[in-house]
């Protein structure tokens, strides 16, 4: 029997703010336990929250590069359950007016492109951290992501392989990068995804059993939940075992999914209007004051790479994947004047470097400047190419000044003309019988030349040219 | 001084603010109707001396000097707030209400906490530190604040109106309630029962005192996202009555204790030179039912909070997460709190939100259409605020009584519209006969205006 997955995504994305969304509070990774706190976020009675108009506007913007239709008028409600990490016991979030509607993610996969839909995008508060020290037998709760801003992108069904939701969420990774909304990034729990899976046999027009897979925060954690899962659908299936709509919970240690605790799966959350919350106008003025400040998406710094600089389209995809690899591509293509140079550095070094050391794209940092230097170098052949990997390597790593770098390591392969010449035509009077087999038609006795010099010059002066010498001694008088 | 002819009763003569704050402190100490949950001495003596200072270097305004008391729900720096509750009987917050700061600021004396319904939720008899007596017949009850005030301890106080209890208690204790329009006074500070109503009423002899209080307090606060937008706010209170149209609903004439009530208050309209119209509405007669449902779930949400984790009452045994939440809850909340809760998750929870919360958004919807009408013929409305006399002790335990009064006071709770409450007459007892006049939003002053054009 052939079996088809179905599966819809809803991602909460941590808005790149400096406050949190209803209080003053920083927002900041990784301080101290409950320093970034106060009685807003802590819960305490007597406080009411206001919105940070920033969020607003970063909701604004992920609509806008996931072709949402942005609501004019939103409204916030309460989402009420128990639990220590979620300080006032409900959760400020978005039922019934949420900002985006509508959009859509356009991805390319092995096999070809697809559209995927966005239901909804949403504003909502983040929890604190529940922390259990089994050894002392107890809980312990960090506010400091108590009430940081987050937004929900919810997809339509649309998703029927691992290789379109991953395809997907690389893209709205980028997007939202791009467009400033969210550091997103899945190591530090700023970007995660729960998977909303069901399996049917191709071609039924309904939906099998849904399965939620909740929080998940790694690429490669997402691809194995969704290949065990479905898995699972298809056993059950073929065994006529009942499947449970349920939420479960992926171990990736264990590689499995389990069912979550019952009162997990309740359902009810008691939704209502937040009362302390007007309503939120949103004018078509202040829409497009976002979309103006909004700067270039990936999809068209692709485009401009290929037609605008004659990059290789592949290529052109993987330097307009990340903000920061983008800009330093551009920059360094804008400094040297060359973008293919500048493509084909950080596409065969910098890429390759990047790997090597475990380096994630969006965290190299290469400067501009002294790539376009090194570039410059090779193209006036004071820089020989195996000598330009040897510095790209020690820029890419140690950020080592290009110039001194040079002179210190002895790389600088301008070599005098004449001292070229004189030493060039030494080599020929010195080998007369390569010289003879070469005159003779042997064409291949120029490379042992060559050979020879290029030892006695370990590395410098530029091979073309010597080439290009050697062949004008060696032609008859 | 400025303080002239505000409260003059009260001042018997005195005219120091140390000399005020001490009479105060006196009649509280002496206070057997456990109307206060908290005097602080040291801050008020500190406070008056202050004040004495700031006069002798030419500082006034309206009320400079002048004791009050504050309810419970209205939270002050680093003092006990506990909202009548067990639960939080020892928090202390770090911050205060934005009404507090203005009144520090405009040089007035704050005494202490006045005892309440359990926070807000409950009914006279709910307070975790025992019901307030009555100020005007000890076998019956009150509200903390309005006792405060009818015994003469304090000339002002501040109280929540969550559901319109401070009103008819203030009314039943024969002094005067003046509640603004929503959104006319700061909620930050105040521990939240029905977030979409409740607005700092305040309480005085007569309406000039109370609505000067009102005055000082009132006014845009950018740390209340409902707060509205208009700085300041003064109300003038010579403003013409005589003429008015007045309505007097017929939905509010169910018994013979309402009917007289409004016996009185018409009569007090007509020497007014006002003739008032009985008018019949269509939907008056269901306001409390819809503010009972959103009342349960926004109090409902607003106490969730309250779960033993973080502050407040923690139950001193428990083996895991749930019986922590669990225990510290059942053990420190009332009665009363958790009735309303548990009407507020039925009313929020899947099966029912359409029948019951999203009509009453709808009735309240409907009911501002019709009262916007009437408005624009009749700018004032007369209706009772009771179906009898104050409760006997021990009579609305388990808040049936004070739900049923809620019939009376849910209109300017639910629409936030601007109410004045006095006593219109007294009954053969010589208990006060409750009524109060009520306007279209924003009409606060004329409001005001008019209970004083009835000699309140
Ligand atoms: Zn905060």
């Amino acid at each position: 029997m052939a079996y088809e997955v179905v599966m819809g995504l809803e991602v909460h994305a941590e808005l790149a703010t400096n406050s949190k969304i209803f209080c003053a509070c920083p927002v900041g990774y990784g301080a101290e336990a409950n320093l970034n706190v106060c009685p807003a976020c802590a819960g305490m009675p007597g406080l009411l929250p206001i919105t940070n108009k920033k969020v607003v506007e970063l909701a604004i913007a992920a609509g806008l590069v996931t072709n949402c239709q942005i609501s004019s008028e939103t409204t916030f409600d309460k989402k009420n359950y128990y639990y220590p990490d979620l300080s006032n016991s409900y959760q400020i979030t978005q039922l019934y007016a949420p900002i985006c509607r509508d959009g859509y993610v356009d991805i390319h996969t092995s096999q070809g492109d697809k559209r995927i839909g966005i239901k909804q995008i949403h504003m909502e508060e983040d929890a604190g951290k529940l922390m259990h020290n089994d050894m002392l037998g107890i809980s312990l709760v960090d506010y400091n992501r108590c009430s940081v801003p987050l937004v929900e992108i919810v997809s339509k069904p649309d998703f029927r392989s691992a290789e379109e939701v991953i395809a997907y969420l690389e893209k709205l990774r980028s997007l939202l990068r791009f467009a400033g909304v969210a550091r997103a990034r899945f190591e530090e729990g700023s970007i995660r995804c729960d998977v909303n899976l069901s399996v049917r046999e191709k071609g039924d027009p309904h939906f099998g059993v849904r399965t939620e897979i909740k929080n998940m925060n790694s690429l490669s954690a997402i691809e194995r939940a969704i290949a065990y899962e479905t898995e699972r659908h298809i056993d059950a299936i073929e065994w006529g075992e009942p499947l449970i709509q349920e939420t479960r919970r992926w171990d990736d240690a264990k590689n499995a999914s389990f069912a979550m605790r019952e009162k997990e799966n309740a359902g009810d959350y008691f939704y209502f209007p937040d009362a302390d919350l007007a309503p939120i106008e949103i004018s078509p003025q202040w829409i497009q004051q976002v979309r103006a400040a909004l700067p270039e998406m990936p999809d068209r710094k692709q485009e401009r790479y290929v037609t605008e600089w004659g990059i290789r389209a592949k290529d052109a995809a993987l330097l307009s994947h990340s903000p920061s690899l983008a800009r330093i591509f551009e920059q360094s293509a804008d400094l040297c004047g060359n973008p293919k140079e500048a493509a084909n550095w950080l596409v065969g070094e910098g890429l390759a470097l990047a790997k090597k050391h475990g380096i994630a794209i969006d965290d190299m940092a290469l400067d501009p400047e002294k790539l376009a230097y090194l570039i410059r170098g090779v193209e006036d052949h004071t820089l020989t190419r195996a000598n330009g990997k040897k510095l790209f390597a020690a820029i890419f790593s140690d950020n080592v000044d290009p110039a001194a770098y040079i002179k210190e390591h002895n790389l600088d392969a301008s070599v005098d003309q004449g001292a070229l010449e004189t030493l060039l035509a030494a080599i020929v009077a010195d080998n007369p019988k390569s010289v003879a087999d070469y005159q003779g038609g042997k064409t291949k006795a120029l490379d042992f030349l060559f050979g020879q010099a290029m030892r006695q010059l370990k590395g410098a002066g530029e091979p073309g040219e010597i080439r290009r010498i050697l062949e004008k001694l060696l032609r008859p008088e | 001084m400025a303080t002239m002819g505000f409260c003059d009763d009260w001042k018997s003569g005195q005219s120091s603010s140390v000399a005020w704050t001490e009479k105060a402190l006196a009649a509280a100490a002496a206070d057997d109707l456990n109307c206060l949950t908290l005097l602080d001495r040291q801050r008020c003596q500190a406070q008056s001396q202050e004040v004495e200072q700031r006069m002798a270097g030419g500082f006034n305004g309206p009320l400079v000097g002048l004791p009050y008391v504050a309810e419970d729900a209205i939270m002050v720096k680093g003092q006990i707030s506990s909202g009548g509750s067990r639960m939080l009987a020892n928090f202390a917050p770090p911050f205060g209400a934005e009404a507090i700061r203005r009144l520090d600021q405009a040089g007035l004396v704050l005494i202490g906490k006045a005892n309440m319904g359990e926070l807000k939720m409950g009914g006279e008899e709910s307070s975790y530190f025992g019901p307030v007596i009555h100020p005007l017949d000890a076998a019956r009850r009150c509200g903390g604040a309005a006792a405060a005030v009818a015994s003469d301890i304090v000339p002002l106080a501040l109280a929540v109106d969550s559901l319109g209890e401070v009103r008819r208690q203030s009314a039943q204790a024969g002094v005067v309630c003046c509640k603004p329009s929503y959104g006319t006074v700061s909620r930050f500070g105040v521990i939240a029962n029905v977030s979409s109503c409740e607005q700092i009423a305040t309480i005085a002899r007569d309406v000039k005192s109370a609505a000067a209080l009102l005055s000082l307090i009132a006014g845009h606060d950018p740390k209340d996202g409902t707060s509205l937008p208009q700085e300041s706010y003064t109300y003038d209170l010579q403003q013409q009555t005589a003429g008015k149209k007045v309505a007097v609903l017929l939905d509010y004439q169910t018994g013979d204790y309402d009917r007289r009530c409004l016996e009185q208050g018409v009569s007090l309209l007509r020497q007014a030179g006002v003739e008032p119209v009985e008018v019949k509405t269509r939907y008056a007669a269901y306001a409390h039912l819809a503010l009972t449902v959103i009342a349960a779930a926004e109090g409902c949400n607003n106490v969730s909070r309250f779960d033993g984790v973080k502050y407040g009452y923690r139950a001193p045994e428990y083996r895991n997460m749930e019986e922590l939440y669990c225990y510290s809850r059942s053990q420190g909340l009332g009665m009363e709190v958790k009735q309303e809760a548990v009407l507020g998750v039925y009313v929020l929870a899947k099966e029912q939100y359409q029948a019951y919360f999203q009509k009453a958004l709808q009735l309240r919807r409907l009911l501002w259409q019709e009262m916007e009408a009437l408005f624009r013929e009749y700018p004032l409305i007369l209706t009772p605020l009771a179906a009898g006399s104050p409760y006997l002790a021990g009579e609305d335990r388990g808040g049936k009584l004070s739900f049923r009064d809620r019939f009376y006071t849910a209109i300017p709770s639910l629409l936030g519209l601007p109410a004045v409450a006095f006593s219109a007459g007294e009954d053969e007892t010589g208990l006060p006969l409750p009524c109060q006049l009520f306007g279209a939003q924003g009409q606060d002053g004329a409001v005001f205006a008019a209970a004083a054009a009835l000699g309140k």
